[in-house]
């Protein structure tokens, strides 16, 4: 295909190359490795032969950015935590990373991933824990994996809670008292506030994440409300029509959650939906769409690969033991959210400041 | 070398059943809309000689390219024999037709049908390194080849630095290069300018007396035709109308169709001196002629003088000729 | 052969056109009628036809949850190809990181040069740099090692496939089914089964990736192949060449082109998705795009998406090795030197480079060089908001546009495709795919519409809503977004086909739209056009626009010289030989530009979901929510967007081959 004179080329290029970058790597492995050796996540290296040496430094030097330099000394089968993309989820697996690496010397390595993509993980013990349900929104992974198939088991509640609800921007009430409780959204002269080019004449309630839980098409049809329900998509798309609102002074009225960044940012009100009853229990259990009332309160929990005992007992007990409450993880999110450190900075700053506390986490 | 036995080439479904039924004499255009069938050729027979250079004419669409396509099962005929150097290329295994393509058979294309990604020496060692030479040897022969064809040195152009008349001498090389000892001819010049082509067609002449292969030849041109051919075959509508010497197809046409094409061709060009000769006579000659030479090329001889010119074969006198044959000759080309 | 091509035209012509206007005759009735009893059938797509393919598809993934630690599928299969591919791709990072960021950049400058000369290495190695300039670098290297492992398996079973395809006319039929679904597909609907088979992080990012990066590699290597000319392979026959010798020495040399565009293609291709492969947990700069998005940091997002672009110009540009008509005027200046000599000066350049970084360990990028680019997008973004949305004199701004499609345009379109019996518009579809071609398009057209009847329904809107409904729903979205993105496109595409001036500022602009990730501009369009539908079809305009202009321009440029030059010569001004000459000559490609358009459209309908188009973008979005639960409805949501991608690609297809004869009448 090429001419051969420049195909000889190319190929003494390429193996030139990495014959240095190997070769020149042999006398130097010495020093890194034993530095990197502490902060390595996981050096997978096992496997390599050839480039033996050469790669697990490599791999090291990857994770390195995310490990805090002063990381202790660690040895053994990494665990693996996942992160799912928001802030509370972030820190507990930070705080809990720290612990685990300085007292019982086993390396951690974090993964960010999605949260619905945790579960297949937490399945086959690619993920070792994940540090932050809400139980809300995986009700059918639990059922799947912790009830059904039995390949990951709950650890426990993490303490704080968390609650979903309906909300508006506080200028909303502000104008008008009456939209503090959901009786005031009968009206549809003030329903029309909320309306766009997608709602019509009636009001629109925007939801965010699909993925997230939601009865408010139930709760909208069974009290009558003159709304109609628009899927967002993302949390993203809602963050963004939240700003949009504020911006224009527009009337929002969506599905939204306590803890989240955003409401140290901008002042949300809960709108008061109707207390939960017997009859919404009952709605919840059956799924028959007659629910009508307020969301239920969130204990987030924690879930593990069921094979993380067996593989490491300690790090087993003291996940199954880490218990935050809502003012502590709050404390440890407000670092991050408003003082703008990295996650693992944060933790580490609470773990150093609350000896104490995490101590009884390890008997 | 090369013996075609009731060939035929249909296309269309069912090819089969046509050949040799009444339908096969429909007109086209009605055979196309009953049976979806197209005759490309029927029922060629045709016998070339060692050392022969049998060139088949006809208009487009005749059949002609077909007829040579079918010679090595390029396309595969729909009925006939084909034999090669007493090989039955027609009952050829895939492997047999692979070996009969790469030693005895080669072609020239059309349009030169060079590959754009090599250069011509490697273009000329293409047959070569499909055998399985090795790079040092087929590379040496195919630079001797092109040196033969008067390209010395040229070796590590691309084809599209080249004219179209040095691209055809590449074309040429690689069907050499084989050592074949058939080579066909697909219309090889068509797409030259007539200058260049004159050219090619001398260069033919010379590697005929040089290297003395086995020729087929396709043309549309007739006097190509007339000029490189021993024999020459007429082709119309896929079948040969008329095979015969050049001097037969210009001076006795089997059909008016034959007639039309050759009509406007120089009776002088083609017609023998034996052809028109009187008896031997003694006396005075102005000189002599070989058997065999045209009429154009003894005018001059004749012309000069009042005396008529000897014809003379293997040394002995076989007639006269003088300027009434070869008045009646050109006279014959006014009408 | 050439017989039969040569005579058959002029001999059955008169009967053709006759059979053809009887034909004509017949299929108006033909279709009223069917168009009259669709209006007497039942309006809504009955229940019967639901084929249960959402509960068989729920039904499999649950098994293969199940049993993927017994079942031999996954043990001798799907674990080692996981094994494989993690592997590969850590050590691909692991190499990238040991050179050191000098010796990347020296490494892409040298293959550059080889493949495409000083022009691409200069460009090669400035666009790698560059990644480090404005991205993390060690981030960007694990995307890169994705890429590459992605991109060197796509070629590895593209160029195969390929081959195969274009062997044989059957196989190409039902491959071009295949990849067309491989294209449109979304890829949330096989992001949860691609877990459960190959786990997290890089094998299933990878496999994501080569699923959706796969088609143009074989569509060109194909296409390239047919196109060889049939002289070449009689000639390589004639001279007694195996099937393997033919394919190896003439066919495969001589699609060189076409496969190298089938790279490129597939470069692009796969670096458009990096961002959604970072949802499986790859930790790469995809990931940082997601997280700006979390945090709607438009300018953070923005740049680490620059950083995929540069990537992917980067390794684009030394792997398919372009070498431009036009070259660089300052390269002439530069001394000539022989072969062995650069040769020698680009090792050893590279070598030295290597070992340099390493001596003195430049380990990180040197921060120094590296350009804080978000601060500045997010002062556009601000700009925008203020400018844009509103106050623009007349149009009113994007809010304006965007209430107005929705009310407008959006609503009577949907609602009309909802009034209408759904028989009606099988029938109406497929009349027009008959106008098109004929009958065999007219059946293709109804099997993929009545097969989205069959997909069932979905809970929703306080009761169940058919897959049919929201097809409509998408389709009247997509229409809207094609039409919208041919009329902006194909002036722009006509101006840059006639000025070089116009095609050379447009082209940065068109690179950065197609390689961009979506999510980038994902968060502006809502801001711009409010969530809802509106902005749904703008984030399609905004990705298929680039093709489109990229289509015509090439088209109208290739028109070739005689006739202009026929027309000009005759005293037509500028204006009439492109109203005469060129844009007739252009039509192919333009309509060519405008299938593309709306494969892009579809492709993108899922990203829409995510602006708030809902429709079956959300449905298909939803299987990799709630895998456990909504898993089959997801399938049934993206097989009805991959029918309506072929449906409507068949029919515009149709336009761009059909011969001029038919098009006039």
């Amino acid at each position: 295909m090429f001419r051969g004179k420049r195909r000889i080329f190319a190929a003494g290029l390429l193996l030139a190359t990495f014959a240095t970058a190997c070769g020149d790597d042999a006398d130097s492995t010495v020093a890194p490795a034993s530095t990197t050796a502490g902060a390595t996540d996981s050096t997978e290296g096992s496997d390599t032969t050839e480039a033996g040496s050469d790669t697990t430094e490599a791999v090291a030097d990857t994770t390195e950015p995310s490990a805090p330099s002063e990381a202790c000394p660690t040895s053994g089968e990494a665990i693996t935590l996942a992160v799912n993309p928001w802030t509370g989820s972030a820190v507990n697996a930070y705080v809990a990373k720290s612990i685990i690496e300085c007292e019982l010397g086993t390396p951690v390595e974090i993964i960010e991933i999605d949260e619905n993509a945790t579960w297949v993980g937490l399945d086959d013990g690619s993920i070792d824990a994940v540090l932050e349900i809400w139980p809300s929104g995986h009700a059918a992974d639990f059922d799947t994996y912790i009830a059904g198939k039995g390949s990951v088991v709950d650890l426990g509640p993490l303490g704080p809670s968390a609650k979903i609800g309906w909300y508006v921007p506080k200028f909303v009430v502000d104008a008008h008292p009456e939209l503090a409780t959901w009786e005031g959204f009968q009206n549809p002269e003030l329903a029309k506030l909320f309306a766009t080019a997608e709602s019509g004449d009636l009001g629109q309630f925007t939801m965010g994440d699909p993925s997230y839980v939601t009865y408010d098409e139930q709760i909208i049809a069974n009290l009558g409300l003159p709304l109609k329900y628009v899927v967002a998509g993302s949390e993203a798309a809602l963050l963004t029509a939240i700003d949009q609102s504020i911006a224009d002074q527009k009337p929002i009225l969506m599905q939204f959650w306590q803890p989240h960044w955003k409401q140290l940012e901008v002042e949300l009100v809960e709108v008061k939906l109707p207390d939960i009853s017997p009859a919404c229990e009952a709605a919840l259990a059956s799924q028959d769409g007659t629910y009508a009332c307020d969301y239920p309160v969130d204990e987030l929990y924690k879930a593990a690969n069921a094979g993380l005992e067996e593989k490491n007992a300690a790090a087993f007990n003291l996940l199954k033991n880490l218990q935050l409450t809502t003012e502590q993880q709050s404390e440890i999110a407000g670092y991050v959210d408003r003082d703008g450190m990295s996650a693992a900075e944060a933790g580490q700053k609470w773990v150093d400041a609350n000896a104490a506390v995490w101590q009884a986490w390890l008997s | 070398m090369i013996s075609v036995r009731d060939l035929w080439k249909v296309y269309g479904p069912r090819a089969n059943r046509i050949v040799g039924s009444p339908e096969a004499d429909l007109p086209r255009g009605e055979l196309q809309q009953r049976f979806g069938n197209v005759v490309a050729m029927r029922d060629v027979n045709l016998d070339v000689a060692p050392g022969e250079v049998f060139v088949v004419m006809g208009l487009s669409g005749s059949g002609k390219s077909t007829l040579i396509r079918c010679i090595t099962r390029l396309i595969e005929p729909t009925s006939g024999q084909v034999i090669v150097e007493g090989d039955d290329v027609t009952a050829a295994s895939a492997a047999e037709l692979l070996q009969i393509r790469r030693h005895k058979v080669s072609m020239v294309f059309q349009h030169f049908g060079l590959l754009p990604h090599r250069t011509l020496l490697d273009n000329v060692a293409f047959g070569l390194e499909l055998r399985g030479m090795n790079r040092t040897a087929r590379r040496e022969r195919a630079a001797q080849t092109l040196e033969l064809v008067g390209l010395p040195g040229m070796g590590d152009y691309k084809p599209h630095q080249l004219s179209g008349g040095q691209q055809q001498r590449v074309g040429l090389a690689r069907a050499l290069a084989t050592d074949p000892d058939i080579m066909l001819f697909d219309e090889p010049f068509s797409a030259l300018d007539p200058l260049i082509r004159r050219e090619m067609q001398d260069e033919i002449v010379r590697l005929r007396r040089e290297v003395r292969k086995t020729m087929m030849f396709i043309t549309h041109d007739l006097s190509e035709a007339l000029r490189l051919g021993d024999r020459i075959a007429i082709m119309r509508d896929g079948r040969f109308v008329q095979v015969g010497t050049p001097t037969e197809v210009v001076l006795e046409p089997a059909d008016e169709y034959v007639a039309n094409f050759v009509r406007d061709v120089p009776r002088s060009h083609v017609v023998p001196v034996d052809a028109v000769m009187a008896p031997p006579a003694d006396g005075p000659y102005a000189g002599e002629v070989l058997a065999g030479t045209k009429v154009r090329d003894a005018v001059a001889l004749v012309a000069h003088s009042d005396l008529p010119v000897r014809v003379v074969r293997d040394g002995r006198t076989v007639g006269t000729l003088d300027r009434v044959g070869v008045l009646s000759v050109i006279a014959a080309e006014e009408l | 052969m050439a017989v039969s091509v040569e005579t058959l035209p002029t001999l059955v012509s008169d009967e053709v056109l006759i059979a053809r206007r009887r034909e004509r005759r017949i299929g108006f009735v033909v279709f009223t009628g069917l168009a009259v009893l669709a209006f007497v059938v039942p309006h809504e797509v009955p229940s019967w036809m639901d084929t249960g393919i959402q509960r068989w598809a729920q039904d499999r993934y649950r098994w293969s949850i199940l049993n993927r630690e017994s079942a031999l599928i996954f043990r001798w299969f799907f674990n080692p190809v996981t094994d494989a591919l993690n592997w590969s791709v850590e050590h691909a990072e692991s190499w990238l990181l040991a050179l050191r960021w000098p010796g990347v950049v020296a490494v892409t400058a040298a293959v550059g040069w080889r493949t495409g000369g000083v022009r691409a290495a200069i460009i090669g190695a400035a666009a790698m740099g560059g990644v480090g300039v404005i991205a993390d670098w060690d981030l960007a290297m694990r995307t890169l090692a994705i890429m590459l492992v992605a991109v060197l398996i796509a070629l590895l079973l593209g160029v195969p496939l390929g081959i195969l395809a274009a062997q044989s006319d059957r196989f190409e039929r039902v491959l071009r089914v295949v990849l067309d679904t491989a294209q449109v597909m979304p890829v949330f609907v096989y992001f949860s089964p691609l877990q459960v088979a190959f786990a997290l992080k890089f094998a299933p990012a990878v496999m994501a990736t080569v699923i959706y990066a796969l088609p143009p590699a074989v569509r060109l290597t194909n296409l390239g192949l047919r196109q060889v000319p049939v002289v070449a392979t009689e000639v390589a026959e004639s001279f007694g060449s195996t099937k393997l010798q033919r394919l190896f020495k003439v066919q495969l040399p001589m699609a060189r082109r076409s496969i190298l565009l089938g790279l490129n293609q597939v470069i692009m291709m796969a670096f458009a998705i990096v961002v959604l492969a970072a949802l499986l947990g790859t930790g790469d700069l995809g990931q940082e795009v997601l997280k700006a998005i979390q945090k709607t940091e438009v300018g953070t997002a923005f740049a680490a998406g620059m950083g995929v672009v540069l990537l992917a110009v980067a390794l684009d540009r030394v792997t398919t090795g372009e070498r431009p008509a036009h070259r660089l005027r300052l390269l002439n200046w530069l001394p000539r030197v022989p072969f062995r000599v650069a040769g020698a000066i680009a090792v050893g350049g590279a070598v030295a480079t290597v070992i340099a970084a390493r001596v003195f360990e430049w380990q990180q990028f040197p921060s120094w060089l590296t350009i804080d680019i978000a601060p500045t997008i997010d002062g556009w973004f601000d700009w925008a908001k203020n400018n844009v949305r509103k106050g623009v004199p007349v149009i009113g701004g994007t809010q304006a546009i965007s209430d107005f499609l929705t009310t407008w345009v959006l609503d009577p379109l949907r609602d009309f495709l909802w009034w209408l019996p759904w028989l009606v518009v099988v029938v109406g579809l497929a009349f027009v795919g008959w106008l098109s071609k004929g009958w065999r398009l007219a059946l293709t057209v109804t099997v993929c519409m009545v097969l989205i009847g069959t997909m069932g329904s979905i809970p929703g809107g306080g009761g169940r809503v058919t897959l049919w409904d929201l097809a409509m729903d998408t389709l009247s979205q997509v229409l809207v977004a094609i039409v919208l993105s041919v009329l902006i496109a194909l002036p722009l595409g006509i101006l840059a086909g006639r000025s070089d001036l116009v095609e050379r500022l447009l082209r940065p602009f068109l690179d950065i739209a197609q390689v961009l990730p979506q999510f980038v501009y994902l968060i502006p369009v809502v801001f711009l056009f409010s969530i809802g539908r509106a902005a749904g079809v703008a984030a399609c305009v905004v990705y298929a626009v680039p093709p489109c202009i990229r289509l015509t321009a090439l088209g109208m440029r290739e028109v070739a010289m005689p006739p202009r030059e026929a027309a000009i010569s005759f005293g037509a001004t500028g204006r009439q030989e492109m109203r005469f000459v060129q844009l007739p000559l252009a039509r192919k490609a333009i309509l060519l530009g405008i299938n593309q358009t709306l494969m892009m459209v579809l492709a993108t309908v899922i990203i829409a979901a995510l602006v708030g188009a809902g429709s079956l973008g959300l449905v298909a979005y939803e299987a990799t929510a709630k895998p456990n639960v909504k898993l089959g409805q997801g399938v049934a949501g993206g097989l009805s967007i991959v029918l309506l991608a072929i449906m409507l690609d068949r029919i515009t297809q149709a336009w761009g081959t059909s011969p001029d004869t038919d098009r006039r009448t």
